[in-house]
């Protein structure tokens, strides 16, 4: 494993999480087809592998409430939700024209209980977000989930509704910003398309690129207008291994959450990216997968874990439970519990496969390239002076009360950085050794003593700040070259190989000078 | 005012008016042979010069001109002879007597036509034009920036010198021409009319000729030859233009032309270059028939991407010198596309972009903060943990710790075997139907795995299986069709559940524990027909299909 973490000491609140895991036994059964990839039983075996593993034990479990039409029509056009709602495999020959117009029917079939499988899931995101606004969890679960690629007036790519952007659309309520990473081998067209004008929500896709379904994700592509640079594609070419893969994601989502200090982060873990998909051809590792999620959750921000695609299923199963163990932060072991779908995981029976020795066509120098331009977009927005992340809540309206609040909000955001140190997040040596029982963690039962660091810490952080603005009102002009980066100059992860150093760790370092420089 | 007129005589005799003070001063009264060879020889300078210019743009035209039987033309001669003939004001000229003039048969006048109208035509309209413009202006002629026009006037002034002498020669058709400077008295027409009258917007349009002129022209008159230009020689002008597109087409790959700039620097760049040309000719041309129509449709639905407003260009119009940028491109990979910025006409070919407008985004949310208030039905049903009282009964049994794997051996006679698995199953499973409790039935456990089978019967099964397998060599068969006529009490649900939980698990169970077999893994279709019949048809995948993946040929 390696140390750059922004995570917490493993020791006191690293290795726990407070989880909210959404499960409807029903979506099992949804069939979208005779040989279909997509096959909702995948959630089944998650499920039945997650209870034999005794990971339930250890979250919430709760069976979604259907999302109701006008929850769908919050993103997606009200002639699209209706249009759903009533098609059926034996009414479509009727609405021919509107399967065309909604792109229904090749990809995305009509199949028995289309619509009540579209609220389910989206009952499941939407209910995570909620679940995360109230505070209720730290992490929460919906591997139903994901379904990327849906747009507002028409399906794509398996997707008919965009059970994300409807997740993403309840935690702005209490969000300022939002970041979604999305890592499913696809890019995530759907969500990237939903937010491409606004800065509230930034997207991050790492896809396969260049002839692949659905074509989006050029590096290029970063956003318009107010959106301009809060939308990052990475593309990547076939073979990707697990230690390429990082190579881009931690240095990437590093100054991503540095730089744009999400207040909850959507993580869809579609699992096409894994080694030997039936669609994907990319070449990672479970272990490889969850380090992303791993990663995520080390910054100890909000963070909704969603699934998407998958398309081998033992693997799909396979990769959702270890990330929930990964959510949890407990270890399970590689010799699969006997379970009721144990012999789709033969003739192994393990938990992790090794990937093939398939070719990367991922060059040291394209990488380097790609990471070199994103962190190069990145620090645009760091230093574009229209970017104003402390101070102004755009464009609401707020009494002073809200103000304050929006305010602690804030504080609280740069106390979970910046509280996340530098130690090594060890999962391994920190499993848990005995099952604790019915253990939930409460949110309120937080630890005095970090409590106690978290108010030190925070002043700092709000010199930080305070720094931040200054320097920005002296830098506006001539900033484009990013050169003479306020704050973060110095923590700029960019173009560094080695991007080991976390920036969290920078702001504790940097404070103090900053403090004096202030004096 | 002074220039090229034309002037209704009471008579009603047409004649014709050059007036031209300077040089009228300087007219010599005689205009002997050798006046006549130097006359000649500026002309054929003259001509050269304007060949030269031109020769680019236009078709080949060898020098000295051959017609008929291989007889040459005398250029000047020829150019006399119509001129005489012009300024007389005759509105068609009889190209017979035009070849007696210049020593041909007179059948031969269809071929001089051509001559004429290939060599020496516009010519003619360019002399006229630069004298006519510097009288009118009274520039200065100056000799390093306009060389050519100079040389033009000089021409021009000898030509009338030698017209306006030779006039005796002039055959009964021509009308006697004569200078005169008192051209007030008389009614006076303007000759270029037609010219000057180019509609503005058709000027506008056609900027690029214009452009195209000027740089055969000299600088300074370059405004006034953008008014004066005929529309014959705009379409001259094109032709250096079409050149190029013509040999772009031929092959784009071609060094000769080189590469495109990025969009975004495109008007940094001079007209002068044929690349810029064309764009600005097809945006002109294109802002003429489609601005109307397109941008209405544009602002009321906004299909397009914004960055088409950007600036003036519409991705439409740059199709054709994308193809070039992209078959040069071919090689065009990651690190490449790195090192260019995002433009939206850079990689339109085949790339598909983000669109934007009220029927893409998303309507966010006003930020509530501590106003925050949901819909209790978003907390879900909660399952587990238990509730208290029923807590209280599961926590007495013991359990395993969390993320415990299997155990290494069991006392099974033959560990691993179908028997000993579901033996183990089934304990695992009485273990965590205590655990669990209620919510081993609401997670519908007692669904999960080959128990399914349990509410099955073994004749059920068997055709389930036969059923199924039948497909298996006619791949478009839809097996569920048949399930479903065979199995009516069963319901669609039943039927999926037994396919996951009892028939894929066997099947793979068996290919497990037979190396023969081989894997075949939970893809249905692997063994039971390509995913294309997986609606009960042979169907193409649409383009825009997330099975179509050049990685995975056979799915495709």
């Amino acid at each position: 494993m390696d140390t750059s973490g922004n995570s917490l000491p493993s020791g006191s609140d690293g290795s726990k999480r407070k989880v909210c895991y959404f499960y409807d036994s029903e979506v099992g059964n949804y069939y979208y087809g005779q040989g279909h990839p997509m096959k909702p039983h995948r959630m089944r075996m998650t499920h039945a592998l997650l209870t034999q593993y005794g990971l339930l034990d250890h979250m919430h479990v709760l069976k979604p409430n259907p999302a109701r039409e006008k929850d769908l029509c919050r993103f997606h056009a009200d002639d699209y939700v209706y249009f759903l709602r009533r098609v059926t495999p034996d009414s479509q020959q009727e609405l021919l024209k509107h399967l065309k117009r909604f792109n229904v029917g090749e990809d995305c079939p009509v199949f028995d209980g289309l619509y009540s499988f579209c609220q389910t899931y989206t009952g499941g995101s939407i209910g995570g977000a909620v679940k995360l606004n109230h505070g209720h969890c730290d992490i929460a679960i919906n591997w139903s989930g994901g379904l990327h690629h849906a747009k507002k007036c028409e399906a794509s790519g398996f997707c008919y509704v965009n059970d994300i952007v409807l997740a993403i659309l309840e935690l702005l309520k209490t969000h300022e910003r939002v970041l979604y990473v999305d890592i499913d081998i696809h890019h995530g067209d759907g969500v990237e398309e939903a937010f491409y004008i606004t800065d509230r929500v930034m997207t991050v896709s790492f896809h396969k690129f260049g002839d692949y379904f659905p074509g989006t994700g050029d590096i290029r592509d970063i956003g318009y207008g107010k959106g301009k640079y809060y939308a990052l594609n990475v593309p990547l070419d076939d073979g990707i291994d697990d230690e390429s893969y990082q190579s881009l994601f931690k240095p990437i989502m590093s100054k991503v959450m540095e730089v744009y200090r999400p207040g909850a982060v959507v993580l869809q873990c579609g699992a096409d990216s894994l080694s030997g998909d039936r669609l994907g051809c990319f070449n990672l590792s479970v272990k490889g997968h969850a380090e992303c999620v791993r990663f995520m959750r080390s910054f100890n921000v909000p963070l909704l874990l969603l699934g998407g695609g998958g398309y081998t299923i033992r693997n799909v199963a396979r990769c959702w439970c270890y990330e929930t163990s990964v959510a949890l932060g407990v270890e399970i072991e590689d010799k699969m519990p006997q379970n009721e779908y144990i012999d789709y995981f033969g003739p192994e029976y393990t938990l992790h496969v090794a990937p093939s020795n398939m070719e990367n066509k991922n060059s040291r120098e394209m990488l380097d390239g790609i990471r070199a331009k994103l962190l190069d977009y990145l620090s645009k927005l760091q230093h574009a002076p229209s970017v104003q992340f402390q101070d102004n809540p755009p464009e609401t309206q707020f009494s002073e009360e809200n103000e304050d609040e929006d305010n602690k909000d804030e504080d609280n955001k740069d106390e979970r950085i910046v509280v996340d140190s530098d130690v090594n997040l060890d999962y391994e040596s920190n499993a848990a050794t005995g099952k604790a029982k019915m253990e939930i963690v409460e949110p309120e039962a937080k630890d005095q003593n970090d409590v106690m660091a978290i108010d030190e810490l925070a002043r700092e952080v709000e010199s930080t700040v305070i720094d931040t603005k200054n320097s920005k009102d002296s830098t506006v002009a001539g900033e484009a070259d990013g050169d003479d980066a306020p704050v973060y100059q110095d923590s700029n992860v960019a173009g560094e190989a080695d991007g080991d150093d976390a920036p969290a760790h920078h702001v504790t370092e940097k404070s103090p000078i900053d403090e004096m420089d202030q004096l | 005012m002074a220039g090229w007129l034309k002037r209704v005589d009471g008579s009603g005799g047409v004649q014709e008016s050059f007036i031209t003070p300077q040089k009228f001063e300087k007219a010599e009264p005689f205009f002997d042979l050798e006046s006549k060879r130097k006359l000649e020889c500026e002309f054929n300078e003259c001509l050269e010069v304007f060949l030269k210019q031109t020769s680019d743009i236009s078709c080949f035209r060898p020098l000295p001109p051959v017609i008929g039987e291989g007889q040459e033309v005398d250029l000047f001669k020829l150019y006399i002879a119509v001129r005489k003939r012009i300024e007389c004001g005759k509105d068609e000229i009889s190209w017979s007597l035009v070849a007696r003039d210049c020593g041909f048969d007179s059948k031969l006048g269809a071929a001089l036509k051509l001559v004429y109208d290939k060599y020496l035509d516009e010519l003619n309209s360019w002399v006229r034009k630069v004298v006519c413009n510097i009288e009118d202006e009274n520039i200065e002629v100056r000799d390093t920036s306009v060389d050519f026009s100079s040389l033009l006037v000089k021409l021009e002034s000898g030509m009338k010198e030698f017209l306006s002498l030779d006039q005796v020669n002039i055959e009964k058709d021509v009308d006697i021409v004569k200078f005169s400077d008192d051209d007030g008295k008389n009614e006076i027409m303007e000759l270029s009319v037609d010219v000057k009258s180019v509609d503005p917007k058709l000027r506008d349009g056609n900027r690029i000729v214009n452009a195209n002129v000027s740089k055969n022209q000299c600088g300074d008159d370059r405004v006034k030859y953008e008014d004066l230009v005929s529309r014959k020689r705009k379409r001259g002008c094109y032709m250096g233009m079409l050149n190029w597109v013509r040999k772009v087409a031929k092959d784009p790959c071609d060094p000769v032309i080189g590469i495109l700039p990025q969009r975004n620097t495109w008007k940094h760049y001079e007209s002068e270059l044929e690349w810029k040309q064309i764009l600005l000719a097809r945006e002109a041309m294109l802002l003429r028939m489609n601005a109307t129509s397109q941008q209405s449709i544009w602002q009321k639905k906004q299909l397009m991407h914004p960055s088409l407003y950007d600036d003036q260009y519409s991705s439409e119009k740059l199709r054709s010198s994308q193809r070039v940028v992209f078959a040069k491109d071919s090689s065009c990979n990651t690190l490449e596309r790195l090192n260019s910025e995002s433009s939206f006409s850079d990689y339109q070919g085949d790339a598909k972009r983000i669109r934007v407008g009220p029927l893409f985004q998303a309507d966010l949310p006003q930020l509530l903060g501590s106003n925050y208030e949901s819909d209790s039905k978003w907390l879900g049903t909660r399952i587990w943990p238990l509730e208290k009282v029923e807590q209280n009964k599961t926590s007495l049994i013991e359990r395993d710790p969390i993320g415990k794997g299997r155990q290494e051996s069991c006392g099974c006679q033959f560990p691993g075997s179908v028997e000993c698995v579901r033996f183990h199953i089934k304990e695992k499973k009485i273990k965590v139907k205590l655990e669990l409790g209620s919510a081993f039935y609401n997670w519908k456990f007692d669904g999960m795995g080959e128990e399914v089978a349990l509410t099955w019967t073994k004749e059920e099964e068997k055709k389930f299986e036969k059923i199924v397998k039948s497909n298996r060599l006619s791949s478009e068969k839809y097996f569920w069709e048949e399930l479903f006529k065979f199995f009516p009490r069963k319901g669609r649900e039943a039927l999926v559940s037994y396919y996951f939980n009892v028939f894929l698990l066997q099947r793979r169970g068996k290919q497990n524990r037979d190396s023969t077999l081989g894997i075949e893994s939970d893809d249905e279709e692997s063994e039971y027909g390509p995913v294309s019949n997986r609606f009960g048809r042979i169907s193409d995948i649409s383009p825009g299909s997330i099975f179509r993946s050049p990685k995975k040929s056979r799915l495709n």
